[in-house]
């Protein structure tokens, strides 16, 4: 652990903020994902002064191929492109505001950058002038970016704010980016009106700065739409993870970074990254729960522990606790252990712990020979074949088992000699065949896990689910859908594990689906403790707002669940930034705009629920609309279709109905005719004629047998065959005779 | 008809569906159009071209299936006999050609143009998809391109159908399909049509009472024909060296068949004379007794001293008489006895005769003078009557145990082995209708049976015997029946013409009176015009066959209609042969089109209630190894069918004569009423288990739309399409 928190060390002095940044922007230049892309531009319009960085862009601008990236780059590179020419100042109007104004215009944008010096040289009235006139009269952001480096005596003049504004709704995100950035730091509540429009901006980067904003005024929402917007079903969010990181302070973006730990193969840069963060964010409250997190995965993930000892170290280095690390580590990890153990009471497995068998502990001469055996040739594998057959005492099956799995033996017979295996009891004996199962024929183990399970001895069951979960994680996931509805105790005990077991995320959106559909509170407290073994602000979201739509006990069971992982969290009730909030927005005095406002946000949401059709559904909106289209569509259908002319179709019908049966020729329905349908020689009597003399000619007896020869032949000898006897009809007269 | 009928109803009430079609149509071209908006505009305008071309095949296709509905319509409708260029003329026109022009020396061909105005429904859909720029036009001919029967003709062929669907705008624009379809035109009329009833077995319940036959022919103008046969009639020594079929015999009730009395007496074949309703018979009781039970009498006593003379008996012929023997003791020899002869009184000479015969009645004087006397006063009484009237089971009847009416009192015993079926005493069947106004013609030796019964009456005489008169009371003599398969001769069966149709002395069964001469000429034991009527078949042949299933599920698959009350009706249209197996109709309520449905091997037909949709619809059913089974939950059917249980079958090893392989109609404990007509093997009404119920009847209403088709010649149009092509050069098209 020390060694590997020295290396941690090593890594991270070795590189800035500003290098990993640009690393991995520049890694982001070449994603295939034009929003990634795109962001990194942005990204990088602040390190336009790098030189690697301008190369970088200006090789992607030559390959680039979506239009917007490339309107992008080519933007950010006429930033880039400086040159020394000199401007033709008209004489004696160096320093005139509307000069340089006018000059603005004129000069390509490459020479922009040099004349902001000029204007910096202007007295603070007339620069702001110029901002305004530039402002005014730009036709691109590239016109518009250079003047917006002015010094912040300018910029926070009133007129200047107010052109400012206007340029949020500016169509370049480029530039909104910019502007948005800017009067964050200038004047947030000049935002507070726009904050709606640009949290729900088509380009993401627009809504990370606006959620920025937005915990300037609210942080507790600000936190929540950064952790819905990062775990929301849209990839190429997760890709450029580590921009998330960076919007708010590390202690409100500590879940961002434990889920993106927990998720496994974080690519190098974002590893050096959280690495960077945690360590120059020495947090207690993160460390707890990274030491949480350890207990729970750490086997799973190795890179845990170096984050975890990482955080530990951060913390004595920066003198926030007074121990030496090892105690740090030693005392938190106990309590966290009874932390774990207080909500995992009715899982305390007896934790047998199996009794390795001795290899050779058994007399089969045969099997030893074989052993020793190092390349298996045909007549060993039937030798071993008979062998299987014959032995039964668990050591030579074990000795059997190991055979075969050393010298991958997956054929038929010796995978259904294992499979027959599993049925014992004995875990000396499943253990292995399991594991030489998994490693010979994976998809012949698949049947028999979801009963292994539930094996009596714990080792097995335990070491089943984790295999279940390493080799077929879906399918683990599919049963855990049917056991966590199940109210047996060794079923749930299993589901439970099994929800521990699998990813959070994944455990969370199975236990959450479960809690919206189902009233079994018994069952869902059941369940809570995996949520608060795993405490995540989304989590609390969610149950808030399931609670919401809850009532009764499950109402209250939701909030206080909600309320003990906020707690867990280590987030108080109160708003922190209320303060701040004050002080931002009293200073437009907009305190009744700014409610209405961020109700308009508690509203908005990026998270994607599965239930959102039926809710949708289920809305009374879209009910009424529903009906006021069936409305419309039967007024359509009446209108056009005639309800007129259809009552009479029914009328015309009746009589017609009953003129189709009418010549039933039976007493009880009378010959009744319609005569307008009916064709009269269809019902008139026909006039009897004598049919013609031909009629008589009558087929020969041979041409008869040849027709009936014909046909046969087609009908095959079957034809004719009697139907069995008991189907025969016998007449009285021929049982006579 | 019927298509022009729904055409100018449904065109206004459909308007709106065809706007809600087009509305659809738009909606896919507007979500095409706007896919397309993303797409090079080379890709665009060839797909430009390639929607074009879509609609026009659409629309095309919509033109053939236009004109295939309407052939498929017009086909076999009436109504278009007198426009020539209606499918009903066009396909009829062949009919009336010269032999020259037609199949098989000619094929023959009809041809009809479809301008737009007569594609109406694909024209206005071509219009609403294309912006009004599409026309449809088309054209077909029909081939008629073999004879399948000479007489009546019947014919097939195909009919070619092209239509084009060309762009107003641009003519080059221009798809052309050519499609072909089989047909044939079929008489569907045959030789059993004419017929109520074709039995070709000899029947054995023709007489039964509780189970009646009850025929309705047409009427009496047009007749309709039953035909009874024969075949394979049973062993009896009454059949024995036969020249005819073996006769059936009718039991003629003057009861209930008293309408036809008259006929009877007055039949084509032995005309009885006048009659009187009761015996003349000089015994008072005798003359009641008779009155009711008899239906004709002699009006007068008839002397027997002419007959006598007639005949050219002899005394001696009566000697052996034991009826008048045993009058001769009892009058003469007993009461002789009595007085205690004296010598040459009457008695003592009388007992000397008796004395010197020695019992030997030939060799006594008295007895042939008593003979003498007798043949001379005799006067012979004669009636007829009925077997009901008679016998009913094994017990006489009072009338018939009166001593004058005894003489047919060995009649039964007779029978038992002679002809069995004789000592049933039943009912003729009702085959000229409930109210025998119906006249039909009957073919077959069938008979009429009735009863004479024959006695010499009673009388009184004054003898002289040694010149002594003495006045002696005769008794009555019935006239005995006399055994048929006794071929000895004697007074009572010898042959002399006697009165009427009476040529013998005896009591016997009068059988000689042919049925079918009470309204034709007389017997007539084969059908009109036919040589062996056990080969009587539908006359077909495989070209007459227009589809074809392997078994009754196929064929049902195909041919079923549900009808709005859920009930299920059957479609028919042509022949349709089915190979083996039972058809199941009893499921089907009604049934609809004009055809014939044909199970060629083994296989039974079951059916239930069967109407018609309409009357003129008609429906023949033919097992050719199978029968007849009823089944439904009613105690009656009605069954609006010709139904055919003629058995043909080649298997060597089955014994045609078999009752199990001959075609029945099986009743199954139902009353049944047939609408149309029944052609079997074997006719039967009274099976315990299998018959008709006591009290309940076998109807057959002969079906006028039967015996005269409104379709005589029933088109068929093929459902399987023979070419298909599609052409888009409009360079080469079929017409301009």
């Amino acid at each position: 652990m020390e060694v590997g928190g020295l290396i941690v060390d090593n890594s991270i002095n070795e590189v800035s903020l500003h290098e990993l940044q640009i690393n991995i922007c520049l890694e982001e230049l070449n994603s295939e994902e034009p929003q990634t892309r795109q962001y990194a531009i942005s990204q990088l319009q602040s390190f336009i002064d790098n030189e690697i960085v301008v190369n970088a862009l200006k090789t992607r601008a030559q390959i680039e191929n979506n239009p917007e990236c490339k309107a992008d780059l080519d933007e950010t590179l006429k930033l880039a492109a400086h040159s020394e020419i000199t401007f033709n100042f008209s004489e004696n109007r160096i320093g005139e505001a509307s000069e340089l104004a006018r000059l603005w215009q004129t000069v390509e944008s490459a020479q922009l950058p040099e004349l902001v010096k000029h204007v910096k040289k202007l007295a603070p009235e007339d620069q702001a002038k110029v901002v305004c006139e530039v402002l005014t009269q730009a036709t691109g952001s590239a016109q518009i970016v250079p003047i917006l480096s002015l010094s912040r005596n300018v910029m926070m003049r009133a007129e200047v704010i107010d052109h400012l504004e206007k340029l949020v709704t500016a169509e370049s995100s480029l530039l909104v980016i910019r502007v948005v950035s800017l009067l964050t730091r200038l004047m947030p509540a000049k935002l507070v009106a726009h904050l709606p429009g640009l949290l729900l901006h088509k380009n993401f980067q627009v809504r990370l700065m606006a959620i920025k904003t937005l915990h300037l005024l609210s942080k507790p929402e600000a936190i929540r739409l950064l952790n819905e917007l990062m775990f929301s079903s849209e990839s190429s969010n997760r890709k450029s993870a580590f921009s998330f990181l960076f919007v708010l302070p590390f202690n409100d973006t500590g879940d961002i970074v434990l889920r993106l730990i927990e998720r496994v193969d974080l690519p190098k840069n974002l590893d050096q990254v959280i690495r960077f963060l945690i360590y120059n964010n020495p947090d207690q409250k993160f460390f707890r729960r990274i030491t949480l997190s350890y207990l729970l995965h750490g086997k799973k993930i190795a890179a845990l522990k170096t984050y975890w000892s990482l955080a530990a170290r951060s913390l004595t280095v920066s003198g926030l606790v007074k121990k030496s690390e090892q105690e740090l580590i030693n005392e938190t990890l106990a309590d966290t252990k009874a932390f774990i153990l207080r909500h995992t009471r009715h899982d305390t497995g007896k934790q047998e712990t199996v009794k390795k068998s001795v290899a050779s502990d058994h007399k089969n001469q045969d099997l030893l020979q074989l052993s020793a055996v190092s390349d298996f040739s045909h007549e060993h594998i039937e030798k071993l074949l008979k062998i299987c057959e014959n032995i039964s005492t668990t050591e030579e099956i074990t000795s059997a088992i190991r055979l075969i799995g050393k010298n991958k033996l997956a054929s038929n017979p010796f995978c259904t000699w294992l499979e027959n295996l599993l049925e014992k009891d004995s875990p000396e004996v499943i253990n292995p065949v399991v594991e030489t199962l998994l490693e010979l024929n994976k998809t012949r183990l698949l049947p028999h896990l979801p009963i292994l399970v539930f094996h009596k001895n714990p080792s097995v069951a335990e070491k089943c689910l984790k295999i279940f979960n390493g080799g077929f994680p879906e399918k683990l996931v599919e049963k855990l859908k049917l056991w966590i509805r199940d109210n047996k105790a060794e079923i749930r005990e299993v589901a439970h594990k099994g929800l521990m077991e699998i990813e959070f995320l994944q455990a969370r959106e199975l236990i959450l689906t479960f809690v919206r559909n189902s009233t079994n509170l018994e069952l869902i407290k059941y369940y809570s403790s995996i949520l608060l073994l795993n405490p995540d602000r989304l989590t609390v979201y969610k149950l808030n707002d399931l609670s919401i739509k809850s009532s009764g006990e499950k109402k209250k069971l939701l909030t206080s669940l909600a309320g003990e992982i906020k707690e867990e969290l280590g987030e108080s009730a109160k708003d922190e930034n209320s303060s701040t909030l004050n002080s931002v927005i009293s200073e437009l005095g907009i305190k009744e705009q700014w409610e209405e406002i961020l109700g308009r946000i508690k509203q908005i949401s990026y998270d994607s629920q599965p239930g959102d059709i039926r809710n949708l559904l289920t809305s009374k909106a879209f009910n009424l609309a529903l009906v006021g289209f069936l409305i419309l569509a039967v007024v359509i259908f009446l209108v056009k279709f005639q309800l007129g002319s259809a009552n009479r179709l029914l009328n015309n019908q009746a009589p017609q109905k009953k003129a189709i049966y009418s010549y039933d020729l039976g007493n009880d329905q009378e010959a009744i005719t319609d005569k307008k349908n009916a064709r009269p020689w269809d019902y008139e009597l026909p006039e009897l004629a004598t049919p013609p003399d031909s009629l008589y000619e009558m087929l020969t007896v041979e041409e008869r047998r040849a027709l009936h020869e014909e046909l046969k032949k087609e009908a095959g000898p079957s034809a004719e065959e009697a139907p069995r006897d008991d189907q025969r009809i016998r007449l009285e007269v021929e049982l006579q005779r | 008809m019927r298509f022009q009928n729904i055409r100018e109803k449904a065109l206004p009430e459909r308007s709106g569906y065809i706007l809600y079609l087009v509305m659809s149509l738009l909606l896919v071209w507007a979500i095409m159009s706007f896919s397309l908006s993303t797409f090079k505009s080379g890709s665009v305008s060839l797909l430009t071209r390639t929607s074009m071309q879509s609609r026009l095949t659409c629309a095309a296709s919509g033109g053939m299936n236009e004109i295939w509905a309407m052939a498929r319509q017009e086909a076999n409708d009436k109504s278009g006999k007198s426009n020539p260029l209606h499918f009903y003329s066009l396909l009829n026109a062949v009919f009336d050609q010269n032999e020259n022009e037609i199949p098989p020396k000619k094929t023959f061909v009809s041809e009809k143009f479809f301008d737009s105005n007569d594609l109406p429904f694909a024209n206005v859909m071509a219009g609403e998809i294309s912006g009004n720029d599409i026309r449809v036009k088309g054209h077909c001919r029909l081939f008629f391109t073999k004879l399948i029967r000479k007489s009546p003709q019947s014919f097939s062929g195909h009919i070619e159908v092209i239509v084009q669907a060309v762009s107003k705008s641009d003519s080059r624009e221009f798809i052309e399909i050519k499609e072909r379809r089989d047909f044939k035109i079929i008489d569907t009329r045959d030789l059993l049509d004419r017929y109520a009833l074709y039995v070709k077995d000899y029947g054995f319940d023709y007489n039964k009472i509780r189970q009646k036959l009850v025929i309705e022919g047409l009427g009496p103008k047009v007749r309709s024909s039953v035909y009874l046969g024969s075949r394979y009639a049973p062993n009896y020594p009454a059949f024995k060296n036969l020249a005819e079929p073996a006769p059936i015999y009718f039991d003629f009730n003057f009861k209930d068949d008293k309408v036809l009395l008259s006929a009877l007496l007055n039949n084509n074949s032995a005309v009885i004379p006048q009659g009187g309703q009761e015996i003349p018979s000089s015994n008072p009781k005798v003359r009641t007794g008779s009155s009711g039970n008899i239906f004709w009498s002699i009006p007068i006593p008839l002397r027997f001293k002419p007959i006598f003379d007639r005949g050219s008996f002899t005394d001696s012929d009566f000697y052996t008489v034991k009826a008048l023997q045993d009058g001769y003791y009892k009058t003469f020899v007993e009461t002789s006895q009595k007085a205690g002869g004296e010598e040459h009184s009457l008695a003592g000479l009388i007992l000397e005769d008796w004395k010197n015969c020695g019992g030997n009645y030939a060799d006594s004087q008295v007895f042939k003078m008593v003979v003498t006397t007798s043949v001379d006063s005799w006067g012979y009484l004669y009636a007829y009557t009925d077997a009901q009237s008679l016998w009913n089971g094994d017990l006489w009847s009072d009338f018939a145990k009166t001593f004058q009416f005894t003489g047919l009192n060995e009649y039964i015993k007779f029978m038992k082995n002679y002809h069995p079926d004789k000592m049933i005493s039943g009912s003729m069947p009702q085959i000229f209708g409930p109210e025998r106004n119906k006249p039909v013609t009957l073919e077959g030796n069938v008979f009429f049976r009735f009863f004479k019964i024959a006695f010499f009456d009673e009388f009184d005489a004054v003898i002289t015997l040694a010149g002594e008169s003495k006045k002696l009371g005769m008794p009555a003599i019935p006239l005995h029946f006399q055994d048929p398969a006794d071929n000895s001769s004697n007074f009572l069966n010898k042959e002399v013409r006697i009165h009427g149709i009476e040529k013998q002395l005896m009591s016997r069964e009068v059988d000689e009176i042919p049925v079918n001469s009470l309204f034709s000429a007389g017997v007539s034991s084969y059908p009109e015009g036919v040589a062996s009527p056990d080969n009587v078949f539908l006359t077909l042949s495989t070209d007459v066959i227009s589809y074809k299933y392997k078994n009754s599920q196929d064929f049902f698959a195909d041919n079923t209609m549900l009808l709005a009350n859920g009930e299920k009706r059957l479609k028919v249209d042509g022949v349709t042969f089915i190979e083996k197996g039972n058809l199941d109709l009893s499921g089907y309520s009604s049934f609809s089109g004009q055809g014939l449905i044909w199970i060629g091997f083994r296989g039974d037909i079951y059916l239930g209630d069967l109407a018609k949709s309409k009357p003129s619809d008609i429906l023949k059913l033919w097992a050719q190894d199978g029968s007849f089974i009823i089944k439904s939950d009613k105690p009656d059917v009605k069954i609006s069918a010709s139904l055919l249980a003629l058995t043909y079958f080649s298997d060597p090893l089955r014994t045609k004569s078999s009752l199990g392989n001959r075609g029945k109609l099986i009743a199954n404990k139902h009353g049944i009423e047939i609408t149309g007509n029944l052609a079997v093997d074997y006719l039967f009404t009274a099976d315990k288990n299998y018959g008709i119920p006591e009290g309940k009847k076998l109807v057959i209403k002969h079906d006028p739309f039967l015996f005269s088709p409104v379709y005589p010649k029933w088109t068929t149009l093929g459902p399987v399409r023979t070419i298909y092509s599609v052409n888009a050069d409009s360079e080469n098209r079929f017409f301009k």
